[in-house]
Protein backbone atom coordinates (compact mmCIF):
# COMPACT_ATOMS: atom_id res chain seq x y z
CA UNK A 1 0.00 0.00 0.00
CA UNK A 2 1.36 3.41 -0.91
CA UNK A 3 1.48 6.24 1.57
CA UNK A 4 -0.20 8.80 -0.58
CA UNK A 5 -1.63 11.75 1.30
CA UNK A 6 -5.14 11.44 2.63
CA UNK A 7 -6.43 14.19 0.36
CA UNK A 8 -4.92 12.55 -2.74
CA UNK A 9 -6.59 9.27 -1.82
CA UNK A 10 -9.91 10.89 -1.14
CA UNK A 11 -9.79 12.80 -4.44
CA UNK A 12 -9.09 9.56 -6.30
CA UNK A 13 -11.88 7.77 -4.44
CA UNK A 14 -14.35 10.58 -5.14
CA UNK A 15 -13.38 10.59 -8.82
CA UNK A 16 -13.95 6.85 -9.02
CA UNK A 17 -17.21 6.87 -7.08
CA UNK A 18 -18.56 9.72 -9.18
CA UNK A 19 -17.47 8.10 -12.46
CA UNK A 20 -19.29 4.81 -11.82
CA UNK A 21 -22.23 6.01 -9.73
CA UNK A 22 -24.61 6.45 -12.65
CA UNK A 23 -24.09 2.78 -13.50
CA UNK A 24 -23.93 1.29 -9.98
CA UNK A 25 -26.19 3.45 -7.81
CA UNK A 26 -24.02 2.28 -4.91
CA UNK A 27 -24.44 5.50 -2.94
CA UNK A 28 -27.51 7.22 -1.57
CA UNK A 29 -25.40 10.29 -0.82
CA UNK A 30 -21.81 11.46 -1.14
CA UNK A 31 -20.16 14.12 0.99
CA UNK A 32 -17.24 15.38 -1.12
CA UNK A 33 -16.82 18.61 0.84
CA UNK A 34 -16.76 16.90 4.23
CA UNK A 35 -14.41 14.18 2.99
CA UNK A 36 -11.98 16.71 1.51
CA UNK A 37 -12.04 18.81 4.67
CA UNK A 38 -11.34 15.81 6.87
CA UNK A 39 -8.58 14.54 4.56
CA UNK A 40 -6.89 17.94 4.56
CA UNK A 41 -7.00 17.96 8.38
CA UNK A 42 -5.38 14.53 8.47
CA UNK A 43 -2.64 15.63 6.08
CA UNK A 44 -1.92 18.65 8.28
CA UNK A 45 -1.61 16.54 11.43
CA UNK A 46 1.70 15.53 12.84
CA UNK A 47 2.31 12.78 15.34
CA UNK A 48 1.08 9.19 15.41
CA UNK A 49 -1.36 8.06 12.75
CA UNK A 50 -4.46 6.00 13.27
CA UNK A 51 -4.63 2.45 11.95
CA UNK A 52 -6.95 3.54 9.14
CA UNK A 53 -5.25 6.84 8.41
CA UNK A 54 -6.52 8.43 5.20
CA UNK A 55 -8.54 5.44 4.03
CA UNK A 56 -11.74 6.49 2.25
CA UNK A 57 -14.70 4.42 3.37
CA UNK A 58 -18.47 4.14 2.94
CA UNK A 59 -21.21 3.84 5.54
CA UNK A 60 -24.28 1.65 5.08
CA UNK A 61 -27.47 3.68 5.28
CA UNK A 62 -28.56 1.98 8.52
CA UNK A 63 -25.52 3.15 10.51
CA UNK A 64 -26.12 6.50 12.12
CA UNK A 65 -23.78 9.26 11.05
CA UNK A 66 -24.45 12.54 12.81
CA UNK A 67 -26.04 15.20 10.62
CA UNK A 68 -26.22 12.92 7.58
CA UNK A 69 -29.37 11.36 6.12
CA UNK A 70 -29.54 7.84 7.59
CA UNK A 71 -32.66 6.42 5.97
CA UNK A 72 -31.96 2.65 6.07
CA UNK A 73 -33.13 2.44 2.46
CA UNK A 74 -36.67 3.22 3.55
CA UNK A 75 -39.08 5.86 2.25
CA UNK A 76 -40.40 6.04 5.80
CA UNK A 77 -37.07 7.47 6.98
CA UNK A 78 -36.38 9.66 3.94
CA UNK A 79 -34.92 12.90 5.23
CA UNK A 80 -34.05 11.53 8.67
CA UNK A 81 -30.77 13.05 9.82
CA UNK A 82 -29.13 11.10 12.60
CA UNK A 83 -28.50 13.21 15.71
CA UNK A 84 -25.55 11.04 16.74
CA UNK A 85 -22.95 8.69 15.24
CA UNK A 86 -22.83 4.90 15.54
CA UNK A 87 -19.96 3.53 17.59
CA UNK A 88 -18.50 1.57 14.66
CA UNK A 89 -18.56 4.63 12.40
CA UNK A 90 -17.09 6.86 15.11
CA UNK A 91 -14.26 4.42 15.80
CA UNK A 92 -13.41 4.19 12.10
CA UNK A 93 -13.33 7.99 11.94
CA UNK A 94 -11.23 8.15 15.11
CA UNK A 95 -8.75 5.73 13.52
CA UNK A 96 -8.23 8.20 10.67
CA UNK A 97 -10.58 6.82 8.03
CA UNK A 98 -12.47 9.35 5.89
CA UNK A 99 -16.19 8.81 5.31
CA UNK A 100 -17.11 9.39 1.68
CA UNK A 101 -20.82 8.73 1.67
CA UNK A 102 -23.81 6.56 2.50
CA UNK A 103 -24.45 3.31 0.65
CA UNK A 104 -27.62 1.87 -0.82
CA UNK A 105 -29.36 -1.07 0.85
CA UNK A 106 -32.53 -3.13 1.04
CA UNK A 107 -35.00 -1.35 3.29
CA UNK A 108 -34.01 -1.97 6.93
CA UNK A 109 -31.92 -4.93 5.72
CA UNK A 110 -34.93 -6.84 4.38
CA UNK A 111 -33.55 -8.41 1.25
CA UNK A 112 -30.78 -10.23 -0.57
CA UNK A 113 -30.67 -8.29 -3.82
CA UNK A 114 -30.86 -4.58 -3.05
CA UNK A 115 -34.18 -4.41 -4.88
CA UNK A 116 -36.05 -3.57 -1.69
CA UNK A 117 -34.33 -0.20 -1.49
CA UNK A 118 -36.94 2.56 -1.70
CA UNK A 119 -34.42 4.50 -3.76
CA UNK A 120 -33.84 1.98 -6.53
CA UNK A 121 -31.44 -0.96 -6.59
CA UNK A 122 -27.66 -0.92 -6.78
CA UNK A 123 -26.05 -2.84 -9.64
CA UNK A 124 -23.30 -5.45 -9.73
CA UNK A 125 -20.02 -4.07 -11.13
CA UNK A 126 -19.34 -7.43 -12.80
CA UNK A 127 -22.59 -7.29 -14.77
CA UNK A 128 -24.81 -4.26 -14.46
CA UNK A 129 -27.96 -6.24 -15.23
CA UNK A 130 -27.42 -8.33 -12.10
CA UNK A 131 -27.83 -7.80 -8.39
CA UNK A 132 -24.80 -7.03 -6.23
CA UNK A 133 -26.55 -9.03 -3.51
CA UNK A 134 -27.96 -7.56 -0.35
CA UNK A 135 -28.78 -6.07 1.90
CA UNK A 136 -25.34 -4.32 1.94
CA UNK A 137 -25.71 -3.86 -1.83
CA UNK A 138 -24.10 -0.48 -2.27
CA UNK A 139 -21.30 -1.32 0.15
CA UNK A 140 -20.25 -4.36 -1.88
CA UNK A 141 -20.61 -2.55 -5.21
CA UNK A 142 -18.55 0.40 -3.92
CA UNK A 143 -15.72 -1.83 -2.68
CA UNK A 144 -15.74 -4.02 -5.81
CA UNK A 145 -15.61 -1.00 -8.10
CA UNK A 146 -12.53 0.28 -6.26
CA UNK A 147 -14.18 3.46 -5.04
CA UNK A 148 -13.51 2.92 -1.34
CA UNK A 149 -10.85 1.18 0.75
CA UNK A 150 -13.53 -0.47 2.87
CA UNK A 151 -17.19 -0.24 3.73
CA UNK A 152 -19.09 -0.74 6.95
CA UNK A 153 -22.17 -2.90 6.54
CA UNK A 154 -24.51 -4.92 8.68
CA UNK A 155 -25.22 -8.63 8.59
CA UNK A 156 -28.37 -10.11 10.12
CA UNK A 157 -28.69 -13.26 8.02
CA UNK A 158 -25.89 -12.82 5.47
CA UNK A 159 -26.17 -9.18 4.42
CA UNK A 160 -22.40 -8.61 4.40
CA UNK A 161 -21.22 -12.05 3.27
CA UNK A 162 -23.63 -12.66 0.39
CA UNK A 163 -23.05 -9.32 -1.39
CA UNK A 164 -19.31 -9.72 -0.77
CA UNK A 165 -19.50 -13.13 -2.49
CA UNK A 166 -21.58 -11.86 -5.41
CA UNK A 167 -19.27 -8.86 -5.95
CA UNK A 168 -15.95 -10.66 -5.46
CA UNK A 169 -14.74 -8.89 -2.31
CA UNK A 170 -14.00 -10.02 1.24
CA UNK A 171 -16.79 -9.59 3.77
CA UNK A 172 -16.85 -10.42 7.46
CA UNK A 173 -19.59 -10.86 10.03
CA UNK A 174 -17.97 -10.89 13.48
CA UNK A 175 -19.09 -13.02 16.40
CA UNK A 176 -22.32 -11.66 17.83
CA UNK A 177 -21.35 -8.90 20.27
CA UNK A 178 -17.86 -8.29 18.92
CA UNK A 179 -18.76 -4.90 17.45
CA UNK A 180 -21.13 -2.51 19.16
CA UNK A 181 -24.60 -2.17 17.64
CA UNK A 182 -25.02 1.31 19.10
CA UNK A 183 -26.30 3.50 16.27
CA UNK A 184 -27.17 0.57 14.01
CA UNK A 185 -30.84 0.92 13.07
CA UNK A 186 -32.30 -2.25 14.57
CA UNK A 187 -33.68 -5.06 12.42
CA UNK A 188 -33.36 -8.21 14.58
CA UNK A 189 -31.46 -7.50 17.76
CA UNK A 190 -30.32 -11.06 18.52
CA UNK A 191 -28.90 -11.43 15.01
CA UNK A 192 -27.69 -7.97 13.92
CA UNK A 193 -23.93 -7.55 13.57
CA UNK A 194 -21.92 -4.66 12.16
CA UNK A 195 -19.61 -6.11 9.51
CA UNK A 196 -16.81 -5.06 7.18
CA UNK A 197 -16.32 -5.33 3.40
CA UNK A 198 -12.89 -4.71 1.83
CA UNK A 199 -10.75 -5.78 -1.14
CA UNK A 200 -8.84 -8.26 1.03
CA UNK A 201 -8.93 -9.93 4.43
CA UNK A 202 -5.94 -8.05 5.77
CA UNK A 203 -7.85 -4.79 5.35
CA UNK A 204 -10.95 -6.34 6.92
CA UNK A 205 -8.87 -7.34 9.94
CA UNK A 206 -7.37 -3.90 10.40
CA UNK A 207 -10.83 -2.31 10.26
CA UNK A 208 -12.21 -4.85 12.74
CA UNK A 209 -9.31 -4.02 15.04
CA UNK A 210 -10.36 -0.38 14.97
CA UNK A 211 -14.11 -0.80 15.44
CA UNK A 212 -14.49 -3.79 17.79
CA UNK A 213 -14.38 -3.94 21.57
CA UNK A 214 -16.43 -3.06 24.60
CA UNK A 215 -19.03 -0.31 24.42
CA UNK A 216 -21.16 0.55 27.41
CA UNK A 217 -23.89 1.75 25.04
CA UNK A 218 -24.55 -1.81 23.83
CA UNK A 219 -25.15 -4.25 26.67
CA UNK A 220 -24.58 -7.24 24.38
CA UNK A 221 -21.17 -5.95 23.31
CA UNK A 222 -18.37 -8.21 24.50
CA UNK A 223 -15.93 -6.79 26.98
CA UNK A 224 -12.89 -8.26 25.27
CA UNK A 225 -10.25 -5.82 24.05
CA UNK A 226 -10.33 -4.85 20.38
CA UNK A 227 -8.98 -7.52 18.11
CA UNK A 228 -5.43 -6.87 17.03
CA UNK A 229 -4.26 -7.61 13.51
CA UNK A 230 -4.14 -11.40 13.50
CA UNK A 231 -0.64 -12.83 13.45
CA UNK A 232 0.18 -14.45 10.12
CA UNK A 233 -0.30 -18.17 10.32
CA UNK A 234 0.05 -21.16 8.08
CA UNK A 235 -2.69 -23.39 6.76
CA UNK A 236 -0.53 -26.41 7.56
CA UNK A 237 -2.50 -28.95 9.56
CA UNK A 238 -5.61 -26.78 9.87
CA UNK A 239 -8.70 -28.99 9.99
CA UNK A 240 -11.36 -27.59 7.66
CA UNK A 241 -14.85 -29.05 7.90
CA UNK A 242 -16.82 -29.18 4.65
CA UNK A 243 -20.53 -29.60 5.50
CA UNK A 244 -22.21 -32.00 3.07
CA UNK A 245 -25.42 -29.99 3.38
CA UNK A 246 -23.68 -26.88 2.01
CA UNK A 247 -22.96 -28.60 -1.29
CA UNK A 248 -26.29 -30.33 -1.78
CA UNK A 249 -29.67 -29.58 -3.27
CA UNK A 250 -30.32 -25.95 -4.08
CA UNK A 251 -26.64 -25.14 -4.64
CA UNK A 252 -25.68 -24.27 -8.23
CA UNK A 253 -23.34 -27.11 -9.30
CA UNK A 254 -20.94 -24.55 -10.80
CA UNK A 255 -20.71 -22.80 -7.42
CA UNK A 256 -20.21 -26.11 -5.62
CA UNK A 257 -17.47 -27.14 -8.08
CA UNK A 258 -15.68 -23.80 -7.72
CA UNK A 259 -15.70 -24.05 -3.92
CA UNK A 260 -14.61 -27.72 -4.05
CA UNK A 261 -11.67 -26.64 -6.22
CA UNK A 262 -10.79 -24.00 -3.62
CA UNK A 263 -10.87 -26.63 -0.87
CA UNK A 264 -8.46 -28.74 -2.95
CA UNK A 265 -6.15 -25.74 -3.18
CA UNK A 266 -6.33 -25.40 0.60
CA UNK A 267 -5.41 -29.07 0.91
CA UNK A 268 -2.37 -28.53 -1.28
CA UNK A 269 -1.40 -25.72 1.10
CA UNK A 270 -1.39 -28.18 3.96
CA UNK A 271 -4.93 -28.02 5.32
CA UNK A 272 -6.92 -31.14 6.01
CA UNK A 273 -10.45 -31.12 4.59
CA UNK A 274 -12.92 -33.26 6.53
CA UNK A 275 -16.49 -33.99 5.47
CA UNK A 276 -18.89 -33.06 8.26
CA UNK A 277 -22.64 -32.87 8.81
CA UNK A 278 -24.72 -29.92 9.98
CA UNK A 279 -27.99 -31.85 10.04
CA UNK A 280 -30.37 -28.98 10.77
CA UNK A 281 -29.15 -26.80 7.89
CA UNK A 282 -32.41 -27.52 6.04
CA UNK A 283 -34.36 -25.73 8.79
CA UNK A 284 -32.20 -22.59 8.86
CA UNK A 285 -34.30 -20.48 6.48
CA UNK A 286 -37.59 -21.19 8.28
CA UNK A 287 -35.96 -20.66 11.69
CA UNK A 288 -34.30 -17.46 10.59
CA UNK A 289 -37.38 -15.94 8.98
CA UNK A 290 -39.56 -16.69 12.00
CA UNK A 291 -37.05 -15.36 14.54
CA UNK A 292 -35.84 -12.37 12.51
CA UNK A 293 -39.35 -11.33 11.50
CA UNK A 294 -40.56 -11.58 15.09
CA UNK A 295 -37.76 -9.32 16.26
CA UNK A 296 -38.28 -6.97 13.31
CA UNK A 297 -41.98 -6.59 14.04
CA UNK A 298 -41.07 -5.52 17.55
CA UNK A 299 -38.18 -3.24 16.57
CA UNK A 300 -40.08 -1.55 13.77
CA UNK A 301 -43.08 -0.76 15.97
CA UNK A 302 -41.26 2.52 16.67
CA UNK A 303 -42.05 3.84 13.19
CA UNK A 304 -45.40 5.34 14.02
CA UNK A 305 -45.13 8.77 12.42
CA UNK A 306 -44.76 10.50 15.79
CA UNK A 307 -41.09 10.97 16.60
CA UNK A 308 -39.30 10.71 13.27
CA UNK A 309 -39.82 9.79 9.67
CA UNK A 310 -42.74 10.63 7.48
CA UNK A 311 -46.35 10.89 8.55
CA UNK A 312 -49.57 10.20 6.66
CA UNK A 313 -52.65 11.80 8.11
CA UNK A 314 -55.04 8.93 7.43
CA UNK A 315 -58.62 9.65 8.44
CA UNK A 316 -57.59 11.95 11.25
CA UNK A 317 -57.49 9.72 14.34
CA UNK A 318 -54.23 8.66 16.02
CA UNK A 319 -54.70 5.00 15.09
CA UNK A 320 -55.61 5.86 11.54
CA UNK A 321 -52.56 8.12 11.26
CA UNK A 322 -50.27 5.34 12.51
CA UNK A 323 -51.72 2.70 10.18
CA UNK A 324 -51.67 5.03 7.17
CA UNK A 325 -48.07 6.07 7.92
CA UNK A 326 -46.81 2.51 8.24
CA UNK A 327 -48.81 1.12 5.33
CA UNK A 328 -47.53 3.72 2.87
CA UNK A 329 -44.07 4.22 4.38
CA UNK A 330 -42.91 0.61 4.48
CA UNK A 331 -42.23 -1.28 1.26
CA UNK A 332 -43.89 -4.59 0.38
CA UNK A 333 -41.18 -6.82 1.87
CA UNK A 334 -41.05 -4.83 5.09
CA UNK A 335 -44.82 -5.09 5.45
CA UNK A 336 -44.68 -8.83 4.80
CA UNK A 337 -42.00 -9.40 7.45
CA UNK A 338 -43.63 -7.19 10.05
CA UNK A 339 -46.96 -8.96 9.55
CA UNK A 340 -45.22 -12.34 9.69
CA UNK A 341 -43.49 -11.35 12.93
CA UNK A 342 -46.73 -10.10 14.47
CA UNK A 343 -48.40 -13.36 13.49
CA UNK A 344 -45.79 -15.68 15.03
CA UNK A 345 -45.71 -13.61 18.23
CA UNK A 346 -49.46 -13.35 18.62
CA UNK A 347 -51.53 -15.15 21.19
CA UNK A 348 -52.31 -18.68 20.07
CA UNK A 349 -49.34 -18.93 17.69
CA UNK A 350 -46.43 -17.87 19.89
CA UNK A 351 -45.52 -21.34 21.20
CA UNK A 352 -46.12 -23.16 17.93
CA UNK A 353 -44.09 -20.77 15.82
CA UNK A 354 -41.77 -18.45 17.75
CA UNK A 355 -40.76 -20.72 20.63
CA UNK A 356 -40.52 -23.71 18.29
CA UNK A 357 -38.15 -21.70 16.05
CA UNK A 358 -36.02 -20.73 19.07
CA UNK A 359 -35.67 -24.41 19.96
CA UNK A 360 -34.63 -25.31 16.43
CA UNK A 361 -32.19 -22.40 16.63
CA UNK A 362 -30.59 -24.16 19.60
CA UNK A 363 -30.29 -27.35 17.52
CA UNK A 364 -28.60 -25.42 14.73
CA UNK A 365 -26.13 -23.94 17.24
CA UNK A 366 -25.48 -27.41 18.65
CA UNK A 367 -24.70 -28.76 15.19
CA UNK A 368 -21.87 -26.25 15.04
CA UNK A 369 -20.64 -27.01 18.56
CA UNK A 370 -20.40 -30.69 17.70
CA UNK A 371 -18.65 -29.96 14.42
CA UNK A 372 -16.05 -27.79 16.14
CA UNK A 373 -15.07 -30.76 18.32
CA UNK A 374 -13.63 -32.25 15.12
CA UNK A 375 -12.54 -29.28 13.03
CA UNK A 376 -10.96 -25.84 13.52
CA UNK A 377 -13.06 -24.04 10.95
CA UNK A 378 -15.93 -24.81 8.56
CA UNK A 379 -15.84 -23.89 4.88
CA UNK A 380 -18.33 -24.02 2.01
CA UNK A 381 -20.11 -21.76 -0.46
CA UNK A 382 -21.35 -18.39 0.81
CA UNK A 383 -24.23 -18.14 -1.63
CA UNK A 384 -25.91 -21.09 -3.33
CA UNK A 385 -26.06 -19.16 -6.59
CA UNK A 386 -24.14 -16.70 -8.74
CA UNK A 387 -25.28 -13.10 -8.93
CA UNK A 388 -28.76 -13.31 -10.44
CA UNK A 389 -30.51 -10.89 -12.77
CA UNK A 390 -32.25 -7.91 -11.22
CA UNK A 391 -35.97 -8.69 -11.32
CA UNK A 392 -35.46 -12.45 -11.48
CA UNK A 393 -36.61 -13.15 -7.93
CA UNK A 394 -38.25 -9.93 -6.85
CA UNK A 395 -41.79 -11.28 -7.33
CA UNK A 396 -41.12 -14.49 -5.41
CA UNK A 397 -40.16 -14.05 -1.74
CA UNK A 398 -39.45 -17.76 -1.26
CA UNK A 399 -36.96 -17.81 -4.14
CA UNK A 400 -35.26 -14.79 -2.58
CA UNK A 401 -35.18 -16.33 0.91
CA UNK A 402 -33.63 -19.54 -0.49
CA UNK A 403 -30.47 -17.56 -1.24
CA UNK A 404 -29.87 -17.17 2.51
CA UNK A 405 -29.69 -20.93 3.16
CA UNK A 406 -25.93 -21.01 3.79
CA UNK A 407 -25.43 -17.73 5.62
CA UNK A 408 -28.31 -17.82 8.12
CA UNK A 409 -26.99 -20.79 10.17
CA UNK A 410 -23.93 -18.88 11.43
CA UNK A 411 -26.14 -15.86 12.15
CA UNK A 412 -28.55 -17.91 14.26
CA UNK A 413 -25.61 -19.34 16.21
CA UNK A 414 -23.83 -15.97 16.54
CA UNK A 415 -20.62 -17.24 14.93
CA UNK A 416 -17.91 -15.29 13.08
CA UNK A 417 -18.11 -15.88 9.33
CA UNK A 418 -16.05 -14.58 6.43
CA UNK A 419 -16.62 -14.66 2.68
CA UNK A 420 -13.55 -14.60 0.44
CA UNK A 421 -13.50 -14.74 -3.37
CA UNK A 422 -12.52 -18.21 -4.63
CA UNK A 423 -12.87 -18.01 -8.39
CA UNK A 424 -14.94 -16.83 -11.34
CA UNK A 425 -17.64 -18.71 -13.22
CA UNK A 426 -18.66 -17.81 -16.75
CA UNK A 427 -22.41 -17.28 -17.09
CA UNK A 428 -23.68 -15.96 -20.40
CA UNK A 429 -21.29 -13.21 -21.36
CA UNK A 430 -20.18 -12.45 -17.78
CA UNK A 431 -17.50 -13.72 -15.46
CA UNK A 432 -19.06 -13.82 -12.01
CA UNK A 433 -17.35 -14.22 -8.63
CA UNK A 434 -17.95 -17.11 -6.24
CA UNK A 435 -17.48 -16.75 -2.49
CA UNK A 436 -15.99 -19.24 -0.05
CA UNK A 437 -17.50 -18.90 3.42
CA UNK A 438 -15.35 -19.61 6.49
CA UNK A 439 -17.20 -20.13 9.79
CA UNK A 440 -15.39 -20.28 13.13
CA UNK A 441 -16.35 -21.03 16.73
CA UNK A 442 -17.83 -18.15 18.73
CA UNK A 443 -15.10 -15.65 19.58
CA UNK A 444 -12.59 -17.09 17.10
CA UNK A 445 -12.79 -14.04 14.83
CA UNK A 446 -9.01 -13.70 14.67
CA UNK A 447 -8.58 -17.35 13.67
CA UNK A 448 -11.09 -17.01 10.82
CA UNK A 449 -9.43 -13.82 9.58
CA UNK A 450 -5.93 -15.28 9.92
CA UNK A 451 -6.88 -18.31 7.84
CA UNK A 452 -8.59 -16.15 5.23
CA UNK A 453 -5.50 -13.94 5.04
CA UNK A 454 -3.21 -16.97 4.77
CA UNK A 455 -5.29 -18.25 1.85
CA UNK A 456 -5.10 -14.86 0.13
CA UNK A 457 -1.31 -14.72 0.55
CA UNK A 458 -1.10 -18.03 -1.29
CA UNK A 459 -3.73 -17.42 -3.98
CA UNK A 460 -4.85 -14.71 -6.39
CA UNK A 461 -8.65 -15.06 -6.53
CA UNK A 462 -9.17 -11.94 -4.44
CA UNK A 463 -7.19 -9.86 -6.92
CA UNK A 464 -9.73 -10.34 -9.73
CA UNK A 465 -11.56 -7.07 -10.36
CA UNK A 466 -14.41 -6.17 -12.68
CA UNK A 467 -13.44 -4.24 -15.79
CA UNK A 468 -15.37 -1.33 -14.38
CA UNK A 469 -13.03 -0.97 -11.44
CA UNK A 470 -10.25 1.54 -11.45
CA UNK A 471 -7.32 0.87 -9.17
CA UNK A 472 -7.43 3.98 -7.07
CA UNK A 473 -6.41 2.47 -3.79
CA UNK A 474 -2.96 1.04 -4.40
CA UNK B 1 -61.41 -10.23 20.99
CA UNK B 2 -60.19 -12.72 18.44
CA UNK B 3 -59.74 -16.27 19.61
CA UNK B 4 -57.44 -17.92 17.11
CA UNK B 5 -57.17 -21.65 16.87
CA UNK B 6 -53.65 -22.66 17.83
CA UNK B 7 -52.00 -24.31 14.89
CA UNK B 8 -48.63 -25.99 14.91
CA UNK B 9 -48.30 -25.89 11.18
CA UNK B 10 -50.05 -25.24 7.92
CA UNK B 11 -51.35 -22.09 6.37
CA UNK B 12 -53.25 -19.51 8.40
CA UNK B 13 -56.71 -18.55 7.27
CA UNK B 14 -57.60 -15.14 5.90
CA UNK B 15 -58.92 -13.94 9.26
CA UNK B 16 -55.59 -14.73 10.91
CA UNK B 17 -53.72 -12.76 8.26
CA UNK B 18 -56.10 -9.87 8.74
CA UNK B 19 -55.50 -10.03 12.49
CA UNK B 20 -51.70 -10.03 12.05
CA UNK B 21 -51.94 -6.94 9.86
CA UNK B 22 -54.13 -5.20 12.40
CA UNK B 23 -51.74 -6.04 15.25
CA UNK B 24 -48.88 -4.62 13.17
CA UNK B 25 -50.85 -1.45 12.40
CA UNK B 26 -50.68 -2.23 8.72
CA UNK B 27 -53.20 -2.32 5.94
CA UNK B 28 -52.64 -4.12 2.66
CA UNK B 29 -52.33 -1.41 0.03
CA UNK B 30 -54.79 -1.28 -2.88
CA UNK B 31 -51.81 -1.91 -5.14
CA UNK B 32 -51.32 -5.32 -3.56
CA UNK B 33 -55.03 -6.01 -3.76
CA UNK B 34 -55.83 -9.58 -2.96
CA UNK B 35 -52.25 -10.77 -3.38
CA UNK B 36 -51.00 -10.10 0.13
CA UNK B 37 -52.91 -12.78 2.03
CA UNK B 38 -52.24 -15.72 -0.33
CA UNK B 39 -48.56 -14.82 -0.54
CA UNK B 40 -48.32 -14.48 3.24
CA UNK B 41 -49.98 -17.88 3.61
CA UNK B 42 -47.63 -19.42 1.07
CA UNK B 43 -44.55 -18.08 2.91
CA UNK B 44 -45.77 -19.30 6.27
CA UNK B 45 -46.76 -22.69 4.88
CA UNK B 46 -43.22 -23.13 3.56
CA UNK B 47 -41.95 -22.81 7.14
CA UNK B 48 -44.21 -25.58 8.42
CA UNK B 49 -41.30 -28.05 8.48
CA UNK B 50 -40.32 -26.44 11.80
CA UNK B 51 -43.25 -28.18 13.48
CA UNK B 52 -41.93 -31.58 12.39
CA UNK B 53 -38.56 -31.21 14.09
CA UNK B 54 -38.20 -33.08 17.37
CA UNK B 55 -37.37 -30.48 20.01
CA UNK B 56 -38.26 -32.49 23.11
CA UNK B 57 -36.00 -31.41 25.96
CA UNK B 58 -34.48 -28.55 23.94
CA UNK B 59 -34.33 -25.11 25.56
CA UNK B 60 -35.16 -22.13 23.35
CA UNK B 61 -32.15 -20.05 22.23
CA UNK B 62 -33.33 -16.44 22.24
CA UNK B 63 -29.90 -14.86 21.85
CA UNK B 64 -26.36 -16.02 21.16
CA UNK B 65 -25.09 -13.27 23.46
CA UNK B 66 -22.34 -14.51 25.74
CA UNK B 67 -23.33 -11.92 28.34
CA UNK B 68 -26.19 -12.29 30.75
CA UNK B 69 -28.22 -9.35 31.93
CA UNK B 70 -26.02 -6.30 32.07
CA UNK B 71 -27.02 -3.38 34.25
CA UNK B 72 -25.33 -0.03 34.59
CA UNK B 73 -25.55 2.39 37.46
CA UNK B 74 -28.76 4.38 37.39
CA UNK B 75 -27.12 7.75 36.88
CA UNK B 76 -28.30 10.81 35.06
CA UNK B 77 -26.14 11.47 32.01
CA UNK B 78 -26.01 14.11 29.31
CA UNK B 79 -28.41 13.33 26.49
CA UNK B 80 -29.56 14.90 23.24
CA UNK B 81 -30.92 18.43 23.42
CA UNK B 82 -34.67 18.79 22.95
CA UNK B 83 -34.17 20.63 19.63
CA UNK B 84 -32.06 17.76 18.30
CA UNK B 85 -34.68 15.21 19.28
CA UNK B 86 -37.50 17.19 17.71
CA UNK B 87 -35.56 18.04 14.55
CA UNK B 88 -36.74 14.83 12.86
CA UNK B 89 -40.31 14.91 14.18
CA UNK B 90 -42.93 15.26 11.44
CA UNK B 91 -45.09 17.60 13.53
CA UNK B 92 -43.46 19.14 16.60
CA UNK B 93 -45.77 21.33 18.69
CA UNK B 94 -44.40 23.75 21.29
CA UNK B 95 -41.42 21.56 22.09
CA UNK B 96 -43.39 18.32 22.09
CA UNK B 97 -44.26 15.60 19.59
CA UNK B 98 -47.61 16.50 18.07
CA UNK B 99 -50.20 13.79 17.42
CA UNK B 100 -53.88 13.84 16.39
CA UNK B 101 -56.14 14.59 19.31
CA UNK B 102 -57.39 11.41 20.98
CA UNK B 103 -59.93 12.95 23.40
CA UNK B 104 -62.16 16.00 23.26
CA UNK B 105 -63.05 16.09 19.58
CA UNK B 106 -61.21 17.22 16.48
CA UNK B 107 -57.77 18.80 16.81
Amino acid sequence: MSHAGALARVEAALASATRVEAQLHAFLSLDPAGARRRAAELDAQSGPRGALHGLPFAVKANLCWSGVETNAGSALLAGYRAPYTATAVQRALDAGAVALGVTNMDEFGFGSSGENSAFGPAHNPWDLARTPGGSSSGAAAAVASGSVAFALGSDTGGSVRQPAALCGVSGFKPSYGRVSRYGLIAFASSLDCVGVLAPDVERVASVLGAISGADERDSTCLAEPPSAAPAPRSLQGVRIGAPREHFGAGVDPRVAACVRAALSELERLGAQVIEIDLPHTHAAIATYYVVASAEASSNLARYDGVRYGRRERGEGSLQSMITATRSSGFGAEARRRIALGSYVLSSGYYEAWYVQALKVRRLIARDFERAFERVDVIAGPTSPSLAFALGERSADPLAMYAGDALTTPASLAGLPALSTPCGLVRDGSSDLPVGLQWIGPHGADELVLALGAAWQRASAHHLARPALAQEVLR
Amino acid sequence: MDSPTPSASGAPDAAAVERALRLARLAATPLEGQRFAPEFERVLASFSELARIDVRGVEPLATPSARGDVLRDDLLRPSLEREQVLANAPQPVDGFFGVPKTVGGES
